[in-house]
């Protein structure tokens, strides 16, 4: 018996590599899928109204932000003696999450909204990568400080996406 | 239609058809707001002595119309029913200004070159170029994806783009610069303050630092240039824990666990911090005598 | 879609755009109905099992952290989807292991045309649902015995009986 199981196998193996990963449903499910989706679905931004309120809290977020990231870069730029705050750390980064999520609701080009994704995927990744460091070496203020700087980065780049003229 | 005019439509190319030729004027106070909305295509600026306001040029059709007009102290000019499901780049326009009059350009797609400004000017568009030659007072220029070179003794800069590289040449006083991947070229600066970050981009610098200025040269995974006058006095903050630190100038000290190097130059007095997590810091002597002093340091590689 | 694209329509979907979910819907629909079509058997059914996936992604989407890609967590949905509504019956379609004897193997569902040559998708359609979802889930979307277990409370033995068990009934099915 477990000498045929290779052979089944391996002439499947051929069919299998054949086989379409993707099959197109025979008509458009869309419009049944949308007809159940719970309340939080009908949030429409091509609501005019929707979009003028995502766009002032977004101004209101970035104006909270700016106050926030200002009072904080104008600090010292002498990172290698600064102590570790991680307290601070999350804050910033929950500033960007925040910031992010309003972006995400907000009524931007598609080929804008590229652009944007694209970068935020250098900037997360630089932000993995210092906090990776960070993590095998917690006590070092240097990888804080470059840890601090990505994430400030990251919430001002989301701050310029905010300003962006709108779709 | 009459007959001959509808024979002379069939006939005339469509590009000549479709071209709006474009010539308005009017009179604006020196200091005068200006605001540029949604151009679209190649649009030069230009800062003039006369106190009045001017848009010449062509566009096609589908460029939409233009609407322009306002007080003499604030006016307005700018395109509405532009076709956006393709891109119009065969727009000319040129806009005179009062020169001292403050400029502020928004929109999606421009290419902007401006010159003989002598006031303020605002540049924020997604995927814009700008180009700018002179002395403008303040230049704040963002743009998600489009290049950004100024060549001037601008007092103070702001730049800030995604993945736009932005180049500087003889700029002067308080310097902002900020990107995600573009790379940063300066060359011929003389500065109080400069701030200069990028996440993977380099970092490739040229110039002086006043007494008591600072510059702060930040990239997580490029490389850090500093061509600096072999006078200069500077106390130095160098980080690079991954990666080395080359100097052509004698550093006292050796770089910490943590790959910091603290030390000076000449007899101190600016404050200089670079920082990379990846890549690596030179310091480079600036010749003594520059045969082309405002071209921006280059890092082998950069792409401009 | 561009994967960086992809992201930020996630990211969008999550803040409650239904238009950038709709986005989402278009980039993953072909997948998704791909393999409840092969679960199932049935394109009607597959149908339903499609929207149900979509629909129950809606409601979970706040919950996404982004640790995986957006495809793995909609793929592994989509399977949970598809297990909980089949799962009376496939429990029991799935622990009849039937290894011993060769002989003892089910039988297609349908025997195809005399002279028509199959492919596999035509061929897993017949086979019995607990010896095609196991093939499904462990030699198409990838998953372990293991972690096919664990998905449908079946004995990881029992995973490889009916595995081996659509092998051969595939086999056969295309060897014709």
């Amino acid at each position: 018996m477990t000498g045929q199981r290779p052979d089944d196998e391996t002439f499947l193996r051929s069919h299998l590599a054949d086989l379409p990963r993707s099959i197109d449903p025979p008509r458009d499910l869309w419009p049944a899928i949308e007809g159940r989706l719970a309340p939080r679905a009908r949030a429409r931004p091509r609501i005019a109204l929707y979009r003028l309120a995502a766009a002032i809290a977004l101004v209101a977020l970035s104006s909270a932000v700016t106050w926030y990231v200002a009072r904080r870069s104008d600090a010292p730029v002498a990172v290698a003696t600064a102590p570790v705050d991680r307290a601070g750390l999350a804050r910033l980064a929950r500033a960007g999450d925040i910031m992010e999520q309003g972006l995400g609701s907000s009524s931007l080009a598609p080929a804008t909204r590229a652009v944007l994704a694209r970068n935020l995927v250098v900037i997360d990744s630089a932000i993995a990568e210092c906090q990776r460091a960070l993590d095998a070496d917690p006590g070092s203020p240097v990888l804080a400080g470059l840890l601090r700087a990505a994430h400030r980065q990251r919430v001002e780049f989301l701050q310029q996406a905010a300003r962006l003229p709108r779709s | 239609m009459r007959p001959a005019v509808l024979l002379l439509a069939l006939i005339l190319p469509v590009p000549l058809m479709a071209q709006q030729r474009i010539d308005r004027r009017m009179a604006v106070s020196s200091t005068a707001s200006i605001r540029i909305n949604d151009l679209v295509g190649m649009v030069r600026l230009v800062g003039w002595d006369r106190d009045s306001l001017v848009v010449v040029g062509e566009l096609p059709a589908r460029a939409g119309q233009l609407y322009f007009g306002g007080s003499t102290d604030a006016a307005k000019v700018g395109l509405e029913g532009t076709d956006t499901g393709s891109v119009v780049t065969s727009a000319t326009l040129e806009v005179r200004v009062p020169k001292h009059a403050r400029v502020s350009v928004r929109g999606a797609v421009v290419s902007l070159d401006a010159g003989g400004l002598e006031g303020d000017l605002d540049f924020i568009t997604t995927a814009g170029r700008l180009h700018v030659e002179g002395a403008p007072r303040t230049v704040t220029a963002e743009t998600l994806d489009g290049n950004v070179e100024v060549a001037g003794p601008v007092a103070s800069l702001r730049v800030r783009t995604a993945g736009g590289t932005v180049v500087l040449r003889g700029v002067r006083g308080d310097l902002t610069v900020t990107t995600v991947s573009g790379a940063i070229l300066i060359g011929g600066a003389r500065i109080s303050r400069a701030r200069l970050e990028t996440v993977s981009g380099e970092i490739a610098w040229k110039g002086a630092i006043e007494r008591g200025g600072t510059l702060d040269a930040q990239t997580h995974s490029g490389n850090i240039e500093l061509r600096l006058p072999p006078t200069l006095g500077a106390d130095l903050e160098l980080s690079a824990p991954s990666g080395a630190i080359t100097s052509e100038f004698t550093l006292k000290g050796k770089p910490s666990a943590s790959g910091t190097l603290r030390t000076s130059i000449g007899d101190g007095g600016a404050a200089i911090t670079a920082r990379t997590f990846r890549g690596r810091i030179s310091l480079l002597k600036q010749p003594e005598v520059d045969a082309n002093p405002a071209a921006p340091g280059g890092i082998s590689g950069t792409s401009r | 879609m561009d994967p960086d694209a992809l992201s930020l329509e996630v990211r969008r979907a999550q803040a409650g755009d239904a238009d950038a979910f709709a986005a989402l819907y278009r980039a993953h629909a072909g997948r998704v109905y791909a393999m409840c079509l092969r679960l199932e058997g049935d394109p009607a059914a597959a149908e339903e099992r499609t929207q149900d996936v979509f629909v129950r992604a809606w409601d979970r989407l706040p919950g996404f952290r982004h640790e995986s890609a957006f495809s793995t967590w909609l793929h592994r949905l989509a399977v949970n989807v598809v297990l909980a509504h089949r799962r009376a019956t496939w429990r029991r379609d799935l622990r009849v292991a039937v290894v011993e004897e060769p002989e003892l193997l089910e039988s297609p569902r349908a025997a195809p045309d005399p002279g028509t040559r199959m492919d596999l998708d035509a061929a897993m359609i017949r086979l019995p649902p607990g010896a095609r979802a196991v093939f499904v889930l462990h030699d198409i979307e990838g998953y372990g015995h293991a972690e096919i277990a664990e998905m449908t409370g079946i004995a990881e033995g029992t995973s490889k009986a009916q595995l081996f068990r659509a092998r051969r009934l595939l086999r056969r099915a295309l060897d014709r």
